[in-house]
């Protein structure tokens, strides 16, 4: 019973993600493209970040890694083995990268991950030129005919995305996450190979946000460094997620469909209004104020809080019925 | 003498470890046998649980060897040697608090097992046991500490341990609730646990269930034996000048 | 040119010193993680801007309108949000204070726009010769009102009651409450003291370098790396980790080019992380 009712919500998001492209302008299918590929990229982010309470401010290395390595090769040897190519890539790239900043804790491991982060976005706008085109940008061979079958190629990298970090999170594997971000020692005392599973965590991220970032750079026609490395794509990633709540299955994909079309609203309820100057920027300025918020006042994020707060009334009506009982 | 038959579980062998110019643990040598259940006491900061960090490796010896089943342990990593088969708490509860009491047994049982179903039924069985199941669905950081204590035990037990290391799990707590835990450890063996080490500093639990007892004081062994023959020990009586022995 | 390079890398450095050690009271001190630093530069050098093209007020005299403002700016965010997560992990740390470094970042491109400005000193231009090295004017200045500034800094900290009681905290905040240290108002009062320092770092910056609102970015990681490089804790290591910042930024960029002088910094960073966690003259963290 509880089995079905938990797959009520997903199956009718299903449904209307099915029916929106029939309805909606290019203009909305391209919202729900970015919506799509974040979510997907969040839920990836979430393993490491939400269940294993890694915090990673450096995703955009994967994504970057991901896009150039499409970009680059999509020409050569087409369009989906280059999409596999930038899987594996930004896969094999996480091993290094975890081996580095797992070996640190704390703020230690988020500041090394926008190092490398940052490392990555000026060797791809300087060292490697060449290979780039650096900041002139780079042409991207598309992945489908048309521009609105990018909503179907998000929407698929998304469900994958989530069926593979629901598969993971719920499993022993979760639990294992689970245990090392509240506390390494003690997961270790229950026989938990910490690094490993760490990184275990990090290369399955690490792969799916590479992914996403060939299918971003797809979607776009030609990229720079910025528009994949930057921290704006890492932070981005960051705040769906915790918006939404870090470590739970949802959380991405509604803090990302907040952010998008709250930002798509705001900025078209603001253009023109000249004493704000630009309607992007005070967008952003909102966004950082969201944030600071949601960290004061909503830690748990909006499914964390929704969770809590339903665990809570099940547990008091429980207790209510036993109570009953028992007069 | 005590109860236990014949081989060393564990032996902790001529083992020295020193912090700056302090010697914490300084040439401590003794054994926990099969069957057996083992106490370290000592007066505060005597080295007692610097001795179980060595033991199950969080803390690496300078010098010596520790054995388990035989083979040294000294230099794996903590989740190594608790796959070997040793078990522990920590004297600062650390239960992992956004999971619920449930899942941090389940936890522990994925230890030798990957099918969820099953680890859900030992952790069950583990809770009721340990008398936690009233808690079941709680977050395990809104438990009262006898709780936590116990839920520290359920978990360790429910790797399946051999060998299960006890950091003061009595206390803090009330008579009563101490002697509900010295009820719970005598159960331990029924669920596979061979052998028990632990550290506690109230002396009636002590006195109940262990079958031999060692000293440390200043970081050596000052005195070894059963609980009766150690508590009128001079020495021991003098290591514990000033701080009372409840006896 | 080697010896022309180190100075200038010391001249830049000093600078850094004085952006790394204003984080160094904040983190390295008081344990905020405040990922904002940077933005909070950013705020001293539009200060010092907008003061001199609209006032003419000199940058050097500004320094003072500087730390003011950003000393108050600095105690008004950790009253009103970072106190009240100030005991939670250091992830709410991280993301709250980057939030706000979101915030003023495109509060800074709303007012400023997202040019690059840049302020003309009449004497900025003019360089110093001693014996065949040249050095700058406007870096000369900057550095010596950076060294009192990092000399006021430590004598504060060092010698006063209020900076004892910040060690204290820092120390142990439990003990330091028993002893009947303020621990709220300490603690408010050191994030303001650090902001405010960071303020005077955007004011001594602005004559050497352009701001826009993305450079709070670039200066929050560049002052973690510094106070990682010098030692958590250590406001004289963050002052020697600002210099060799300096130093290497300024080899890296005249040897190797331009842009090179950030890839090493990154690289020097991840390895200091690696090898030597405890900074180049700090104590262990473990």
């Amino acid at each position: 019973m509880n089995r079905i009712r938990s797959w009520i919500l997903p199956v009718l998001a299903l449904i209307v993600f099915a029916v929106i492209p029939f309805t909606a302008s290019f203009y909305y299918q391209q919202i729900f493209f970015y919506i799509f590929l974040f979510a997907g990229v969040g839920f990836a982010w979430n393993l490491v970040g939400g269940y294993a309470g890694q915090l990673s401010l450096g995703h955009a290395a994967f994504f970057g890694i991901g896009a150039y390595t499409y970009a680059l090769l999509a020409q050569h040897i087409g369009v989906w083995p280059a999409l596999l190519a930038a899987a594996v890539l930004s896969t094999v790239s996480a091993a290094p990268i975890g081996l580095i900043c797992f070996r640190l804790r704390g703020p230690y491991f988020a500041l090394a991950t926008i190092a490398v982060a940052q490392l990555l976005l000026v060797l791809a706008t300087n060292q490697f030129k060449d290979l780039t085109q650096g900041a002139a940008g780079l042409l991207v061979q598309g992945m489908v005919s048309d521009p609105s079958l990018y909503y179907w190629v998000a929407l698929g990298f998304m469900i994958l995305a989530f069926a593979i970090t629901a598969l993971l999170a719920t499993s022993k594997t979760g639990y294992y996450l689970m245990a090392i971000r509240e506390d390494e020692d003690t997961a270790q005392t229950v026989t938990i190979n910490t690094p490993l599973y760490k990184l275990y965590a990090l290369l399955v991220s690490a792969l799916l946000t590479g992914v996403g970032g060939a299918i971003f750079a797809a979607n776009l026609g030609t990229i720079q460094p910025n528009d994949v490395f930057s921290g704006a794509i890492s932070n981005q990633v960051v705040f769906l997620s915790i918006l939404g709540g870090t470590g739970t299955l949802f959380g991405p994909l509604v803090g990302a469909v907040i952010l998008e079309f709250a930002s798509d609203w705001l900025k078209n309820a603001l253009t023109g209004v000249a004493w704000l100057g630009d309607p992007n920027a005070f967008a952003f300025f909102l966004y950082g104020l969201l944030i600071v918020l949601v960290v004061m006042f909503m830690p748990a994020g909006i499914v964390g809080t929704l969770t809590k707060w339903w665990k809570g009334r099940v547990a008091r009506v429980q207790s209510q019925r036993t109570t009953a009982a028992g007069v | 003498m005590s109860n236990h038959n014949g081989r060393p579980l564990l032996e902790f062998d001529h083992v020295k470890k020193h912090f700056g110019g302090l010697f914490v643990t300084n040439d401590v040598s003794f054994s926990i046998h099969e069957g057996e259940v083992l106490f370290i006491i000592g007066p505060n900061g005597a080295g007692k649980t610097t001795i179980f960090n060595q033991i199950t490796g969080f803390v690496t010896p300078d010098e010596g060897d520790i054995r388990f089943e035989g083979r040294s342990i000294k230099g794996l990593r903590p989740y190594q040697i608790a796959r070997r088969g040793i078990g522990r708490t920590f004297q600062i509860v650390k239960p992992l608090a956004n999971m619920t009491v449930l899942d941090n047994v389940v936890l522990g049982a994925f230890a030798h097992t990957a099918s969820k179903h099953q680890a859900r039924k030992e952790a069950e069985e583990i809770l009721a046991l340990t008398g936690l199941d009233r808690w079941r669905d709680m977050l395990a950081g809104a438990l009262p500490l006898a709780a936590r204590k116990r839920l520290e035990i359920a978990r360790a037990l429910a790797t399946r341990p051999k060998l299960i290391l006890l950091d003061e799990v009595c206390a803090g707590l009330t008579p009563t609730e101490a002697v509900e835990t010295i009820q719970l450890l005598k159960q331990l063996r029924d669920r596979g646990v061979s052998a028990i080490g632990g550290i506690e500093h109230v002396m009636r639990v002590v006195m109940e269930i262990s079958d031999r007892v060692i000293v440390i004081h200043h970081g050596q062994k000052i005195a070894e034996g059963t609980p009766q023959e150690v508590t009128s020990n001079p020495d021991v009586i003098e290591a514990y000048l000033g701080s009372k022995l409840e006896v | 040119m080697f010896l022309q390079t180190i100075i200038n890398g010391l001249l830049l450095g000093a600078l850094y010193a004085i952006v790394g050690m204003g984080l160094s009271i904040v983190f390295g001190t008081m344990r905020i993680v405040n990922f904002a630093h940077g933005q909070f530069v950013m705020v001293g050098m539009y200060i010092t801007y907008t003061l001199f093209t609209v006032f003419g007020l000199d940058p050097y005299v500004s320094a003072i309108a500087s730390f003011i403002l950003c000393f108050l700016l600095g105690m008004a965010v950790y009253r009103l949000a970072i106190h009240r997560i100030v005991r939670q992990s250091d992830m709410n740390h991280i993301l709250l204070t980057a939030g706000v470094g979101l915030m003023l970042t495109n509060l800074a491109q709303m007012v400023y726009n997202t040019n690059q400005l840049t302020i003309n000193l009449s004497y900025s231009h003019h360089d110093l010769v001693i014996g065949g090295l040249r050095i700058n004017i406007a870096y000369l200045i900057s550095f010596v009102i950076a060294s009192v500034v990092a000399a006021l800094l430590f004598w504060f900290i060092m010698k006063t009651e209020t900076g004892r009681a910040i060690r204290a905290i820092s120390q142990n905040d439990a003990a330091a409450a028993l002893s009947g240290i303020h621990v709220t108002r300490t603690t408010m009062l050191a994030f303001g003291l650090g902001i405010a320092v960071a303020g005077v770092a955007g004011t001594l910056l602005l004559p050497i370098h352009y701001v826009d609102p993305s450079v709070g970015d670039a200066f929050s990681l560049l002052a973690f790396i510094i106070v990682v490089l010098g030692g958590m804790g250590s406001i004289l290591g963050s002052a020697v980790g600002g210099l060799l910042i300096g130093v290497i930024a300024q080899l890296a960029s005249y040897y190797l080019g331009q842009s090179y002088s950030d890839v090493l910094t990154y690289i020097v960073f991840l390895l200091v992380l690696l090898f030597k966690p405890s900074g180049l003259l700090g104590r262990s963290r473990v």
